[in-house]
């Protein structure tokens, strides 16, 4: 993938880059094949990181280009998944509409809790997404006809093509790979310009004729709906929604991507969404060979431990490394190339 | 030549302060009107009333015959109305060209589906939009070879030029310069006056400016507006308004 | 009579509120920084005050003045070893790190003290006060005295000592207060320090009122919604604010349940949002350009 950490204008006069087009085919082939040599966990994890990416990049629409800080990322993940959820129980809708229902929800959603907060200046969305994070906690939890309440809802099994999840496999990383086209195209458009322009001085965006709120809301409610898209894909996944998957330290770890990965970075949010998905799984397969016996204690070890390297990462990337992995990597092959 | 904004008895308060004391400018369509006047007289609360910053306590401001005062900003700017800011007010995330394509935003057409899908008739948007500020800005501003740059390592009489051409791209009706001379080197105030010149005499542009250098504004302006503590001491013809006492009192501070 | 009794609770557990919203206000006010780390410095403290005395077996008295400079500590670290490295930054990205902190800390206590709650020595008397024929409990009574002293002495600080008038310059108008010979990084400091006081001392009252887990910084969080509803600079406000979102929510987890009771601070903070942006008591902002 391009980075588009700075928009760069790319200069007209190469029509056809040979070069890059056949590096994009020897990635479409890739993930292609990908199911074919690796086993059913690998499947797996490669659907979930497929999946957070989505997510990613809703939140860096959000944070990284727009400037304005969401801390209640999951919440909106987590109407898209009741969303998603509900339309598959009750209405039997298929897999992608189901998609675009969750993200419809999540872009309503967050316009009504991007409203009050944005028409003020400052950061007052951070509190507002406070606010959504733990009313809609409340609204998943308290609803019980609905959602289920703390138990949840289970949604039936997804059935792409007769392939099962190797099916839903190629569907999300698809659906992923679309979703990071449009959003690197928003950014080439009057669109991702005028959210950039609200980063850095909302005042001279309102000079140029840019309506100053009603952008925001647009930059936040797409965001969220990015986070409501995953959301469903997350449901039909993992065939389970309940309250304990929308947590703030859920939310945290989707800031926490963004961070690592880059802010204002389509690159940056793949690899900020990979990184921060199998970390864990990393950790806890070491905690599980030299940690402290036992598999319990792991467990209860393992959740404080999480949270302790989320939050150093964003602390350490903040300071140390600003522009995160996508950073990082541009630096290196910047070097190499020299 | 009829006026194309008036500016009429407008009053600015800040916390009970006055900024700005009943002030009325005409400025007068296709020509060069400049307000003087020493420090914290008023003269970029002024334009701040204009573009919708400040809420004036009173008067009324008329933009080719419609009260722009109750209409919002980002509305104002559409009806023709740009403006560059004292401390240069660019984007330093983006190039050249990205800034000077955000002067544009508001002709431009791209919603967030044909920005996603972007094809066709999107992909044709931003390419003319490109070629038309190739041909037309960055030719007259001589900025054609910095147009990949980003901003930030960019001299700061560049990035005056920079922020120029980002008000000029939407073609304004009125164009606002706060400070246009500030921190410049002879020779580029006098390239910025012969730019701010062109832009009368060949598009016809409208030019209200604030700046602080007597010699390149009264070279410059067909008409001269004095402000002192939020007040209209003179106003009238370069020549006349240089002879007027208040004037030479203001900035000598004699009483 | 029950409600008169409920309100008396709700205000008693609404003052406790208030240490830990003037915490967050004053480093607002100072540095322009939503903490959100002012939680789990709380949860932090109160820890510390468990360890000193439970785990290290010294006296209260002892382990208060540790627990609050240990407190301290972690606050002066934040500001000096994380932000001041991003002065200049954009807000967003100071107000993340501090989200960030937060995690760090919460997930520290959690390797350290474990997630199950823990309690701590009763150093408050647990002998009920009786008010007319309404009882409440000596623990919170206690505590509420003992925040009250502390907020009074905190807000005679900051209206008449040197410092307390130089914080307000900064607050003020930043380049005026340097100009005036004001260390701005100090005071920022100063800020962060004084926050970590009030952050520990809350923190050890309310872990002495419902015991210390990791999760009592999302308690705190309320706290949010105090210092939103006050107008996030109005220090006399947050004081009212605070007291007040006590009232309802002790009244809602009365006559609703316990899941309206942490929903309803948030309610609040959206309508204020959206009937009054500013805040009940704060000042409205005239941005310069």
């Amino acid at each position: 993938m391009v980075s588009e950490a700075l928009i760069v204008h790319e200069p007209t006069a190469s029509r056809f880059p040979v070069g890059r087009i056949a590096g994009w085919l020897l990635l479409a082939a890739i993930l292609l094949a990908f199911p074919a040599f690796s086993g059913a966990y690998f499947v797996f994890m490669a659907t979930l990181v497929a999946i957070n990416v989505i997510a990613t990049i809703g939140l860096n629409i959000t944070v990284g280009y727009a400037g304005l800080l969401s801390i209640g990322h999951s919440a909106f993940i987590g109407v898209g998944a009741y969303t998603g959820a509900l339309m598959a129980i009750h209405l039997g809708t298929p897999l992608i509409v189901n998609v675009a229902g969750g993200a419809a929800a999540a872009f309503l959603v967050g316009l009504v809790f991007g409203a009050p907060s944005l028409r003020i200046k400052g950061i007052y969305l951070a509190i507002a997404t406070l606010a959504a994070q733990y009313s809609l906690s409340f609204v998943f939890q308290q609803w019980t006809a609905v959602t289920g309440g703390d138990r949840g809802l289970s949604v039936p099994r997804v059935d792409v093509f007769g392939f099962g999840e190797t099916g839903f496999y190629y569907v999300v990383v698809a659906l992923a790979a679309l979703l990071c086209l449009a959003a690197r195209n928003l950014f080439r458009t009057r669109i991702g310009r005028a959210f950039i322009a609200l980063r850095e001085r909302d005042y001279a965006a309102q000079v140029l004729g840019i309506n100053v709120v009603r952008y925001k809301l647009l930059a936040f409610a797409l965001g969220s709906a990015y986070a409501g898209a995953a959301g469903a894909l997350t449901a039909m996944f993992l065939r389970i929604v309940n309250p304990d998957q929308f947590t703030l330290a859920a939310s945290v770890f989707f800031l926490a991507a963004v961070v690592v990965g880059g802010q204002a970075s389509i690159l940056g949010s793949i690899l900020g969404a990979a990184f921060m998905t199998l970390m864990p799984e990393i950790l806890r397969a070491v905690l599980e060979l030299w940690g402290p016996g036992g598999t319990a204690d792991v467990a209860g070890f393992l959740s404080p431990l999480r949270e302790f390297i989320f939050g150093a990462l964003i602390v350490g990337f903040l300071v140390f490394e600003p522009r995160g992995l996508a950073g990082l990597i541009q630096r290196l092959v910047g070097r190499s190339n020299n | 030549m009829p006026d194309l904004m008036m500016i009429d008895r407008v009053s600015l308060a800040f916390g009970g302060i006055a900024a700005l004391s009943e002030v009325s400018v005409a400025v007068a369509e296709g020509r060069v009107t400049a307000i003087i006047g020493p420090n914290g007289a008023g003269k970029t609360s002024l334009f701040n009333v204009i573009s919708g910053f400040y809420r004036a306590r009173a008067g009324a401001v008329t933009f080719a015959g419609k009260d722009i005062l109750a209409l919002p900003g980002y509305v104002r700017s559409k009806l023709g109305i740009a403006r560059t800011f004292q401390n240069v007010a660019l984007f330093d995330g983006m190039s050249v060209l990205e800034n000077i394509k955000l002067g544009a935003h508001a002709q431009l057409g791209a919603n967030v589906f044909s920005a996603g899908i972007y094809l066709f008739w999107e992909q044709r948007e931003e390419h003319d939009l490109t070629r038309r500020i190739e041909r037309d800005v960055l030719a007259f501003l001589d900025l054609t070879d910095v147009s990949d740059r980003p901003i930030g390592g960019l001299p700061y009489g560049l990035q005056k030029r920079v922020e120029l051409a980002r008000a000029l791209v939407m073609r304004p009706r009125l164009l606002m310069l706060d400070e246009p001379f500030a921190g410049m080197n002879t020779p580029e105030k006098v390239r910025m006056a012969n730019t701010i010149r062109r832009c009368v005499t060949e598009w016809g542009t409208t030019v209200l400016l604030i700046d602080h250098d007597m010699e390149m504004v009264m070279g410059l302006s067909d008409h001269v507006v004095v402000l002192n503590f939020g007040r209209l001491i003179a106003a009238g013809e370069p020549d006349a308004v240089r002879r007027h006492s208040g004037v030479i009192d203001a900035y000598l501070g004699a009483a | 009579m029950q409600i008169l009794e409920y309100s008396l609770i709700g205000i008693a557990s609404g003052g406790l509120y208030v240490l830990a919203a003037l915490g967050f206000v004053i480093i607002y006010k100072a540095s322009n920084v939503f903490n959100f780390a002012m939680g789990e410095m709380m949860m932090f403290g109160a820890y510390l005050f468990f360890a000193m005395t439970v785990q290290l077996h010294f006296g209260w008295p002892v382990a208060v003045i540790a627990a609050l400079a240990g407190s301290v500590a972690l606050a002066v670290a934040i500001d000096r070893v994380l932000l001041q490295r991003l002065i200049g930054q954009p807000v967003i990205v100071l107000v993340m790190v501090t989200l960030g902190v937060g995690s760090m800390i919460k997930g520290a206590s959690g390797m350290i003290w474990g997630p199950d709650i823990v309690q701590m020595p009763d150093f408050l008397p647990r002998k009920p006060i009786f008010i007319g024929d309404i009882l409440i409990p000596g623990k919170l009574a206690w505590g509420f005295l003992a925040v009250g002293v502390i907020a009074t002495a905190f807000m005679l600080y900051y209206r008449f000592s040197r410092t307390g008038v130089a914080i307000r310059a900064t607050s003020s108008d930043q380049i005026t207060a340097e100009g005036m010979g004001i260390n701005v990084r100090w005071i920022f400091s100063l800020a962060w320090a004084i926050a970590g006081v009030l952050a520990g001392a809350s923190g050890i009252v309310i872990g002495a009122l419902n015991g210390i887990t990791p999760q009592l910084g999302a308690v705190a969080l309320n706290v949010l919604a105090v210092v939103m509803l006050a107008g996030m600079t109005s220090v006399g406000g947050v004081v009212i604010a605070g007291i007040f979102i006590g009232w309802v929510e002790t009244l809602v987890g009365a006559y609703l349940g316990a899941a309206w009771q942490n929903f309803m601070p948030y309610l609040i903070v959206l309508l204020v949002m959206t009937v009054k942006p500013t805040g009940l008591f704060g000042e409205r902002q005239i941005e310069r350009i």
